[in-house]
């Protein structure tokens, strides 16, 4: 077990290594002084850099870019390791650590909040669509909630937001709280809290639902064969433990593993709907580092999710054993 | 003195096609041990499983009935089932892995049955009612923490005895419990199988391919054919005196473990002789005392 952890934990190590390598390689490969360039479009479009000569300085500097490519890929591991992502060409002079730290927060509550939902709506959606003796409405749902997943978390953001913030304005329309509100630890500032979340909570969810319904539904049929099932029924165990005990419980492991694996394609699609409400998440710092061409921040956002991505995966995979005994099956006692 | 389990003219068969098995008529007394034998596909898996109720999806009883202790199984009153079910009618599965559930420890399973039949937590008396028929099959209360795969098959087939024995059901339908298993833990399964009868009088149905098995622990044995109950008597006059042309054949195959000779040729029966075997128009006539086979008089 020890073992076990301790190589996914280099595994995990290694993959952010070489994303971060090639990041840095990426820059490199730019035929152009990037922080130049970048600097002179923005001046060209009229927009003004505050301090332009002194960012280019910092950057050489910092970085070393005078240097050849080994001293600059020290330097720029150096700089990382102690948390430095460079300084963010829009909001200069805050940092692209400090932007992100602001947006971080945001775009995890939104993002587990929405996983939840629908891991546990959808799971349960799909394990009782399986079951023989459940409502026929259930396989109608199923077959609705895969319609829906079938249409992307944007669209989908972009139809609720017409539905129920102009057709029936009964939620705000973006941002996270209501402009100019007091921020305290009331009832009122929760409320508001949430009334701005359900929306973007939404979006994701139902878009997720009809795919963990469908996958759950595959997985269930496969268990329903199996002859713990068969057996528990001959011992006459209530319907309700052969579903969650027997049915559910063993369906579910798989559906685990496919969350770690989901993670990256959600953060992508997550990016849109934060933009398309304005939510104050990294998909929104990532939407306008890129109209900005505000380069250091969207290398900061994508170093961001390859990290998060790959930490989700460790986490699921240090998890797993925790739910599925066998995986110990070495280790006595456990 | 009236029959346990009453089998009464029983046709089992998948929607519009010819019936797999039947008529089947049998019946077993309390605590006796039945054994029943025959090829594959001859429906000793199907009788089986319509005395559990649990009929392979598509299967369905035709005609006929099967009564315990005087009172109709069929048609299924799922109420009155969940209160036959294991209270009454048990069952000890073929050893397979996945025959526990693979993510319950032992003892949460053993939870299940009593929570679901009782309404109570394994507990106090009940705890002890377990630890009491893992005993019996030679298990360390220990087992109750366990997953199933941390034990053997031969464990993992004694807690089913357990299982199948805790609530002392007056009959145990046992399906190939041995095979798959090891010589020496096929002997302790059946070992503990036979006292457990002794113990609480429960009749055992046991289905089965091994004719030596059959030959030392069955105190009547069936013998089935292309879903024809085609001989059935005292397990010492059949070994003795086959009636049935195929239980005949059935008997001479079984290989010796004192006399090593050139295995007999394997030939398969002719398609004449099949259909002769399981001919439905000869009745079953007594050719000895308790004993009668589907077969004409000589």
């Amino acid at each position: 077990m020890l073992r076990r952890t301790i190589i996914r934990i280099l595994i995990f190590c290694l993959t952010v290594w070489v994303a971060i390598t090639v990041n840095f390689i990426i820059v490199r490969a730019t035929p152009v002084d990037p922080i130049a360039g970048i600097l002179g479009r923005m001046a060209s479009k009229g927009q003004s850099v505050q301090g332009g000569a002194e960012i280019v300085a910092f950057y050489r500097d910092t970085f070393a870019l005078d240097e050849p490519w080994p001293v600059q890929y020290f330097m720029y591991l150096r700089q990382l390791l102690s948390g430095n992502l460079g300084y963010s060409l829009a909001y200069f002079p805050a940092t692209v650590g400090d932007v992100l730290l602001h947006a971080i927060p945001w775009s995890l509550g939104l993002l587990l909040t929405a996983v939840s939902i629908a891991f546990v709506v959808g799971n349960l959606l799909g394990a009782l669509g399986s079951w023989r003796r459940a409502p026929l409405v259930l396989r109608g749902l199923i077959y609705l909630s895969m319609t829906i997943s079938a249409v992307p978390f944007y669209l989908l953001a972009l139809i609720l937001l017409y539905l129920f913030a102009f057709m029936w304005p009964i939620l705000p329309t973006g941002g996270s709280f209501t402009v100019g509100s007091t921020r305290d630890f009331s009832l009122a500032t929760a409320i508001d809290f949430i009334r701005h979340a359900i929306l973007p909570v939404g979006s994701i969810a139902l878009g997720l639902v009809g795919f963990w319904a469908l996958s759950m539904r595959g997985v269930m049929t496969t268990v329903l064969d199996e002859d713990y099932l068969m057996y528990g029924r001959v011992k006459g165990l209530r319907e309700r433990t052969l579903f969650l005990h027997y049915g559910v419980r063993n369906a579910i492991l798989p559906q685990v593993t496919a969350l770690a694996i989901d993670m990256g394609q959600l953060i992508s699609g997550q990016v849109l709907v934060e933009a398309i409400f304005n939510y104050p998440g990294v998909g929104t710092v990532l939407f306008n580092a890129l109209r900005t061409s505000d380069y250091f921040v969207i290398q900061g956002v994508v170093l961001f999710i390859i990290v998060s991505v790959s930490l989700a995966m460790l986490v699921v995979d240090l998890v797993y054993p925790l739910i599925d005994p066998r995986i110990t099956a070495g280790e006595a006692g456990r | 003195m009236t029959a346990l389990l009453e089998i009464r003219g029983l046709v089992v068969g998948y929607g519009d096609a010819p019936p797999v098995l039947g008529p089947i008529d049998l019946d077993m007394r309390a605590g006796e041990l039945v054994g029943l034998v025959g090829e594959s596909g001859g429906g000793k898996s199907t009788l089986s499983r319509a005395v559990l109720n649990d009929l392979p999806a598509g299967a369905n009883i035709l005609e006929g009935n099967i009564a315990l202790n005087g009172v109709p199984l069929y048609p299924v009153q799922p109420q009155a089932w969940r209160a036959i079910r294991w209270k009454q009618i048990a069952y000890v599965p073929q050893a397979a892995l996945n025959i526990l559930n693979p993510v319950r420890r032992i003892g949460a399973q053993f939870g299940d049955m009593v929570a679901d039949h009782y309404g109570v937590a394994l507990a106090g008396e009940w705890m002890q009612k377990v630890i009491d028929v893992l005993t019996a099959v030679r298990l360390e209360p220990a087992v109750l923490r366990c997953y199933p795969h941390q034990l053997s098959g031969g464990m993992r087939q004694r807690v089913c005895i357990a299982m199948a024995m805790l609530f002392q059901p007056q009959l145990v339908v046992a399906d190939e419990p041995t095979s798959a298993l090891d010589v020496v833990s096929q002997r302790l399964v059946l070992q503990t199988l036979l006292e457990l009868r002794d113990k609480f009088g429960t009749a055992i149905l046991l289905v089965g391919h091994d004719l030596a098995v059959m030959a030392q622990v069955a105190d009547r044995i069936g013998i089935l054919f292309a879903g024809q109950l085609v001989e059935y008597g005292p397990a010492r006059a059949i070994f003795k005196e086959p009636a049935h042309p195929y239980a005949r054949r059935l008997l001479q195959a079984v290989p010796s473990i004192r006399v090593r000779s050139d295995l007999p040729e394997a030939t398969f029966p002719s398609e004449a002789d099949r259909q002769h075997w399981s001919d439905r128009s000869i009745p079953m006539r007594l050719v000895g005392p308790n004993h009668q086979a589907r077969c004409e008089t000589q």
